[in-house]
C-alpha cells in the first residue's frame, strides 16, 4: 500500500449477556467514546466512519447502522456499513484502513457492534443463513457444523477432546486478565470435558457465549498517525478470502485461513510467522478453531505437529506464540464487532496497552476474522491483518 | 453508577414472509427426485467437477452450468456427521444424525440426515459410524418435491 | 472540460490529499429488471450479470483482485446473504466484502481499493429480487422500535412526510411532482431494460390511488427484480479495455441524521455534502453546464425534484422548473434519467449501481436508444436509508 496507516485508538464496550441499560445507539456511543478518549480525539477529527454489524434479526432492527450512525459521529460525513457475517469487525476495519490508503481520508473510525442478547432465538437467527432449497431443514446450525467438521479432524488426525479442552481452559484463564471478557470464569480440562455436550463432540465450554457489545478503532495515515500518538499501531498487512467449501472437500477452512494469511503475511513481509509474529488473537467461536490455526496460519506443517504443540503449551501465555490473551472469541462473542475486537487487542498488544494480558515485548500482532461457514453452496470469509509497532 | 433494575425493555417480533424462486436447476433437480426418483447433479466443462447439491455455475471457472447435467448412483459415503441430542428452534426432535455425504461421483458433498441408525445409546452410536462408511439413498414411495424425497441409510460394507 | 487528462487532482477540502491514481469502469452489465423474475433464483440473477460484466470488459474471473457486493439481508430474505450470492457475483478466492448500502456506495469502496493501489481490478455488483418478500414488512423494520415503530412510520409514511414538508415549504404542487414521473416512464421507452415500459399521461398519474399523501401509486418506483455489475480498473489495465472505458473523475458520500424530527424534512443536505466532495475533485463548479446528462435516485418523483436542489442545479424549490422547461428532459440542457430512473426501474439495492452503470455508459456513448449524443460527463446518484438519509455521488466522464 502506498500509504502507511496506523491504529492510533481502540475503545470496547463490556461483553455482557445482555446490556440492559443501552439502546443500540448508546451501546455504540461507548464504544465510539472510548476510542476517542483513547486516541485524545474529538468527533471532529474525524473524516468518516465506517459502521459494521452482522445479521440484524440479532437487533431486530432492519439497517441498524442508520438507526446508530448519529451516535457514532457520522452526522454528516460520509458513512457506509460492512457486513460479512462473523468477518464484518475484519472487513470493517479493512474498509477503514481503505478509506486512507485511497488518500481520500485521513482520520477515519471504525465501529461495530451486536446485541446477540436482544433476541432470545440466537440459534434460530443462524438457521437462516442457510439455502432455502437444499440446506433448509436439516439441523444445520454452527454447532453441528462445527461438530461434523470436528468428527472429521478426529478420525484423520487423532485430535481427542482433551485437546480441545487445554484450548479452552488456557482462554478462560486468559480473559480473567481481560476486564471486557463476557466468562470470566477458571475452567479446568475435567470441567471442559464434563460440560454439557451440545452435539458431541462439541461442548458447552468448547463454544463461545453470545454477547452484547461494540469495538471502535480509529485509523490514521501516518503523518496524522505520528501527531496523534507516540506509540500508533502500524498496519503492515492485510488480506481476505471469500470460498465455497463444504467439510471434506479440499480448500476447506483451513485452507481459507491460509489464504487470507497469505496476502497479509506478503504485504508485511513475513514468512516464518513462528520467529516473526510474537501474538495472535484468532477468530475462535469453538476451541478446536485455534488447533487448526496453528497449521493453516503456518505455525507448523502439519496436524500432528498442531497436537504436538497444544500439548505443549504453544499458545498459552507463557508458550511460545500466545494465542487469544483476551480471552479470545471463546469467552466474549459479540458476532459483528467480534472481529474488530481482535484487531484492537492486537493494536494494544503492540503498544504495550494491554494491561494484565499483555504478552511481554509484543512488537507484531496477527488479528483474524471469520463469517459464514461451510455448507453447501455456502461461503465463507476470512480476513486477516497485521499489527505492528514499527512502520515498514 | 447503580443501574435501575426496572430499565423498560420493549417486546416486538418479526413476521415476515418469503417466496424464493427455486430457479431452473434447483426445479429441475428437485422434479427429478419427485418425477423419476432419480439423483440429479451438474458437471463444469471446465474443471470437470461434478456438483451435488447442483449448481446453475461453476464459481471456479465461473461459467454456466445449464444443461451439463449428469445422473448419479443412488449410493455413496459418509462423509461427516454429528449426532443431535439437544432440540433446536423448529428442526426435528432429537436425537437424529445429520451429515456430509459424497453420492455417486460428486466432488461436492451433500447435507442429509442418516438413517437407519440406532440411537438409543449415541456414544456407542458414535463408535459405529465412520467416515468413509458405504450409504445408500433410498427414495420414498410417496415423494412431494421436497429434498426429503429421499432419504440415506447405511450400506452393508 | 471536466477533469481533462490530469492524473492529479488537488482536493483542498482535504489537506495534502492529491488523487494519484485513475480508475474506470470498463465492464458493464444489468438484467432486464422485470417484476418477477419467477423462473430465475438470486444466483441465477446474480451470476447472469456478473458474468455478463466480465464478458463486456472481455475479462476472466481470474483477472479480478477484489470484489465488493451491495446487498441486505432482509431484502435478500437470508441471514448474511453474502454466505449464498458471494459466489456467483465472482466472489470465490477473491477478496471480497459487502456493504449493506445501496450500490453507489459498493462503488466508493472499490474506487477505494483501488485507489490504494493494493488492487487493479474489482467487480461491484448489487442486485434485489423485491418480488420474494414483503417490501412494506422489512422497510417497517429500519424504524426505532421504542420511538418510532409504534406511531406508524414505515417506508411509504416516511417518503410522504418529507414529500409533504417539501411541497408545502415551497409551494410544489402535485402536478409538478407528477411531472417526473411523466418524463421518466416515457423514457423507459428508449431503454429495452426497464421494468416499466408505458408512458403515462399526468392525468393517470394524478388520479392514481393516493397511498400516503401526497404519494399517489404513480408517484412511487415499482418493485422490481434486477441486478447490475461493472468491473472497475485501474488506469493500465482500463485502458486496455475492450469497450472503452469511462473514467471516475469524481466521487463523493455523506450521511445525515437518522432521527427525522431532528432534520429539515424539505431538503437532503448530505446529498449536497456528497455532490460538493464528488465536484470539487471532478473540477466541476458549475454542474448544469459541466454535465451532460445525470442519473439520479429518484425515491419518489418528489425526491427528483429535491434532488436538483440539492445538486445545485437550482435554488431550493425551483427543481420543478427544470422539468416544466424542458430542462431535464432527454432533449434538454441537462438530461436527468434517460434510463427511466427508478420510477421504471427499481431493484432497491442495486439502484445507485445501475445509475453508475447507466452513467458510464452514456459517456461511453453506449447507452443505445437512450444515449444522450455527445455526452462526455455523467453525474451518477444513489441514496441509502430512509429519507435521503445517505447519499453518494459518482462523477464519470470520458
Amino acid at each position: 500500500m502506498a500509504r502507511r496507516v496506523a491504529v492510533v485508538g481502540t475503545g470496547q464496550t463490556p461483553y455482557k449477556t445482555r446490556r440492559r441499560d443501552v439502546s443500540v445507539p448508546e451501546l455504540v456511543h461507548e464504544a465510539a467514546g472510548a476510542a476517542l478518549s483513547d486516541a485524545q480525539l474529538t468527533i471532529r477529527d474525524i473524516d468518516a466512519v465506517v459502521f459494521g454489524t452482522a445479521p440484524e434479526a440479532f437487533e431486530g432492527v432492519n439497517s441498524p447502522d442508520k438507526w446508530a450512525a448519529d451516535a457514532v459521529g457520522a452526522l454528516n460525513k460520509p458513512f457506509m456499513r460492512i457486513h460479512t457475517g462473523g468477518a464484518t469487525g475484519g472487513s470493517a476495519a479493512q474498509a477503514g484502513v481503505h478509506h486512507i490508503a485511497s488518500g481520500l481520508f485521513d482520520v477515519v473510525m471504525v465501529v461495530a457492534m451486536q446485541r446477540v442478547g436482544q433476541t432470545p432465538e440466537a440459534q434460530r437467527i443462524l438457521g437462516l443463513i442457510w439455502d432455502p432449497i437444499f440446506a433448509a431443514g436439516f439441523s444445520l446450525n454452527l454447532i453441528t457444523t462445527v461438530a461434523m467438521a470436528t468428527s472429521i479432524n478426529m478420525q484423520k488426525t487423532g485430535l481427542t477432546e482433551e485437546h480441545m479442552a487445554r484450548i479452552s481452559m488456557k482462554d478462560h484463564l486468559n480473559a480473567l486478565n481481560n476486564p471486557y471478557a463476557h466468562v470470566r470464569k477458571a475452567v479446568t480440562v475435567e470441567d471442559v470435558l464434563k460440560s454439557f455436550p451440545l452435539v458431541k463432540p462439541i461442548k458447552l465450554l468448547d463454544c463461545c457465549p453470545s454477547s452484547d457489545g461494540a469495538c471502535a478503532i480509529i485509523f490514521a495515515s501516518e503523518t496524522r498517525a505520528r501527531k496523534i500518538t507516540p506509540k500508533p499501531a502500524w498496519v503492515i498487512g492485510m488480506g481476505g478470502s471469500t470460498s465455497v467449501t463444504t467439510p471434506g472437500e479440499e480448500n476447506d477452512e483451513a485452507t481459507l485461513g491460509r489464504l487470507a494469511a497469505k496476502n497479509a503475511y506478503r504485504m508485511a513481509g513475513i514468512d516464518r510467522p513462528r520467529r516473526q509474529i510474537d501474538v495472535v488473537e484468532p477468530y475462535d467461536p469453538f476451541s478446536i478453531t485455534e488447533i487448526g490455526y496453528y497449521e493453516s496460519l503456518g505455525f507448523c506443517d502439519s496436524p500432528a505437529e498442531a497436537l504436538r504443540m497444544v500439548e505443549r503449551g504453544f499458545g498459552e501465555m507463557t508458550g511460545e506464540v500466545p494465542f487469544s490473551p483476551s480471552g479470545g472469541v471463546l469467552c466474549s462473542n459479540p458476532i459483528g464487532a467480534t472481529a474488530l475486537v481482535r484487531v484492537a487487542e492486537a493494536a494494544m498488544q503492540v503498544t504495550g496497552n494491554a494491561g494484565a494480558h499483555q504478552v511481554p515485548d509484543a512488537k507484531v500482532a496477527l488479528a483474524m476474522g471469520a463469517g459464514g461457514s461451510p455448507a453447501p453452496g455456502s461461503a465463507t470469509f476470512m480476513t486477516a491483518m497485521v499489527l505492528s509497532s514499527q512502520s515498514r | 453508577m447503580a443501574q435501575r433494575a426496572d430499565l423498560l425493555e420493549i417486546p416486538g417480533t418479526w413476521d415476515l414472509p418469503w417466496t424464493y424462486a427455486a430457479g431452473e436447476v434447483g426445479s429441475r433437480y428437485i422434479e427429478e427426485l419427485r418425477d423419476n426418483a432419480r439423483m440429479m447433479a451438474t458437471k463444469c466443462p471446465g474443471c470437470g467437477r461434478v456438483l451435488l447439491p447442483p449448481k446453475s455455475f461453476c464459481e471456479r471457472c465461473f461459467v454456466s452450468l445449464k444443461g451439463h447435467w449428469v445422473e448419479l448412483e443412488p449410493s455413496g459415503t459418509l462423509e461427516a456427521f454429528a449426532i443431535v441430542t439437544i432440540p433446536f428452534p423448529e428442526q426435528r426432535e432429537p436425537p437424529y444424525v445429520v451429515g456430509y455425504f459424497k453420492i455417486g461421483n460428486a466432488s461436492t458433498n451433500i447435507l442429509h440426515f442418516l438413517e437407519g441408525v440406532d440411537l438409543s445409546d449415541p456414544d456407542k452410536a458414535r463408535e459405529k459410524l465412520h467416515i468413509g462408511m458405504p450409504v445408500k439413498v433410498i427414495f420414498k414411495e410417496k415423494r412431494e418435491g421436497r429434498m426429503t424425497d429421499f432419504y440415506i441409510v447405511p450400506a452393508e460394507e | 472540460m471536466l477533469g481533462d487528462n490530469l492524473n492529479l487532482t488537488r482536493d483542498s477540502s482535504l489537506p495534502g490529499v492529491i488523487m494519484k491514481r485513475k480508475v474506470g469502469v470498463i465492464g458493464i452489465s444489468q438484467t432486464k429488471h422485470e417484476g418477477a423474475k419467477r423462473g430465475q433464483d438470486l444466483v441465477d440473477m446474480i451470476f447472469e450479470t456478473t458474468r455478463g460484466a466480465l464478458d463486456d470488459a472481455g475479462m476472466e474471473i481470474g483477472e479480478i483482485d477484489s470484489v465488493v457486493l451491495a446487498a441486505h439481508d432482509l431484502i435478500d430474505g437470508r441471514s448474511i446473504s453474502s454466505m449464498l450470492l458471494a459466489a456467483p457475483a465472482g466472489a470465490h478466492m477473491k477478496e471480497e466484502t459487502r456493504v449493506a448500502d445501496d450500490g453507489a456506495f459498493a462503488v466508493a469502496l472499490a474506487w477505494m481499493r483501488l485507489m490504494s493501489g493494493e488492487f487493479g481490478t474489482s467487480l461491484v455488483v448489487s442486485w434485489s429480487k423485491l418480488s420474494e418478500g414483503n417490501f412494506d414488512a422489512i422497510t417497517q423494520l429500519n424504524f426505532d422500535p421504542v420511538f418510532y415503530r409504534p406511531v406508524g412510520l414505515n417506508h411509504l409514511t416516511a417518503h410522504a412526510l418529507q414529500a409533504m414538508s417539501y411541497s408545502s415549504r415551497y409551494g410544489v404542487t402535485e402536478a409538478q411532482a407528477a411531472g417526473v414521473t411523466v418524463k421518466n416512464r416515457s423514457n423507459a421507452l428508449d431503454n429495452p431494460l426497464a421494468h416499466l415500459r408505458q408512458k403515462v399521461t399526468m392525468d393517470e398519474v394524478l388520479r392514481s390511488p393516493l397511498l400516503a399523501w401526497p404519494l399517489k401509486e404513480l408517484d412511487m418506483p415499482p418493485r422490481s427484480d434486477g441486478a447490475c455489475a461493472l468491473v472497475l480498473a485501474s488506469e493500465k489495465r482500463a485502458k486496455k479495455a475492450k469497450n472503452g472505458c469511462a473514467w471516475i473523475r469524481g466521487i463523493g458520500w455523506g450521511n445525515d441524521t437518522y432521527y427525522l424530527g431532528d432534520k429539515d424534512l424539505a431538503g437532503m443536505p448530505s446529498l449536497t455534502l456528497a455532490a460538493n466532495k464528488a465536484f470539487k475533485m471532478a473540477k466541476v463548479n458549475d454542474p448544469l453546464k459541466q454535465l451532460d446528462v445525470a442519473e439520479l435516485h429518484d425515491v419518489s418523483s418528489y425526491h427528483e425534484l429535491m434532488a436538483y436542489e440539492a445538486l445545485g442545479l437550482c435554488k431550493p424549490g425551483e427543481g420543478h422548473r427544470l422539468v416544466d422547461e424542458g430542462t431535464t428532459s432527454p432533449k434538454g440542457e441537462l438530461p436527468v434519467n434517460p434510463s427511466g430512473g427508478a420510477l421504471s426501474s427499481n431493484p432497491y439495492t442495486a439502484v445507485g449501481l445501475v445509475r453508475v452503470a447507466e452513467a458510464a455508459l452514456q459517456v461511453m456513448g453506449r447507452a443505445g436508444a437512450h444515449q444522450v449524443p455527445g455526452a462526455k460527463a455523467a453525474l451518477a446518484h444513489g441514496t441509502s436509508g430512509m429519507c435521503g438519509q445517505s447519499n453518494c455521488v459518482v462523477i464519470v466522464g470520458s
